[in-house]
């Protein structure tokens, strides 16, 4: 599922607003989201998950085509951790 | 001012405004599409959303592990997990602006996740 059957699926069951309005919603929601994170903040969704900012210190690497040793700088990246009642969800079904 | 955390109803207000939606039909509209995000991602599906990323469902092995707190060993079941993949535009902005500012500079990751989850 990606975002056009997001859109797609909310404007079925939202008959009474318009395709464009649900097109902008979405993409509000997701630019949300970056926003928050790109000033690293956390985003907390109850019953989903939340989304962070983590740092990575800085270490040595490897270039691993040549195998030389090269220094990766200190960097933050985008996380996401699934909410407890999601991960009963999903894994209720298995057993 | 970095621990401020984003809630959904910041989000619903901010799509009610720019859209002209009534507060209540945002909100309703906000849950369908998370229902349908979770709904998807139970059912192993991946969910894509351009430029910011996409959820994968992976299993994962039951495997041993042990206790934290009382270090018995214990089998960690077989069980289902999201993986949260940001896109490469999504990796670049948090990147840019974190590092400017300074705020969190001196703590490692480590301390930050465990001031975020306290």
């Amino acid at each position: 599922m990606n975002k056009s059957d997001i859109i797609s699926n909310l404007a079925r069951a939202y008959t009474q607003v318009s395709n464009e309005v649900i097109e902008k919603f979405v993409n509000i929601f997701v630019q949300q989201l970056a926003d928050a994170m790109s000033k690293g903040k956390r985003v907390e969704l109850r019953g989903f998950g939340a989304f962070s900012v983590r740092r990575r210190d800085s270490r040595v690497g490897r270039n691993p085509r040549t195998g030389a040793q090269v220094e990766v700088g200190q960097k933050h990246v985008p996380f996401f951790r699934m909410g407890k009642p999601l991960q009963q969800r999903m894994n209720a079904k298995t057993h | 001012m970095t621990n401020q955390t984003i809630t959904r109803a910041s989000i619903v207000k901010i799509a009610s405004d720019k859209t002209g939606l009534s507060k209540h039909l945002s909100s309703q509209m906000f849950e369908t599409m998370l229902d349908m995000i979770i709904s998807e991602l139970c059912d192993e599906q991946s969910v894509k959303l351009s430029t910011f990323g996409s959820f994968i469902v992976r299993r994962k092995k039951q495997r041993m592990g042990r206790n934290p707190k009382t270090g018995i060993d214990a089998v960690i079941n077989a069980r289902k997990v999201i993986s949260f993949r940001p896109s490469h535009i999504l990796r670049m902005h948090t990147n840019i602006s974190t590092a400017n500012s300074s705020n969190n500079k001196s703590k490692t990751s480590r301390e930050r996740t465990v001031q975020t989850r306290a």
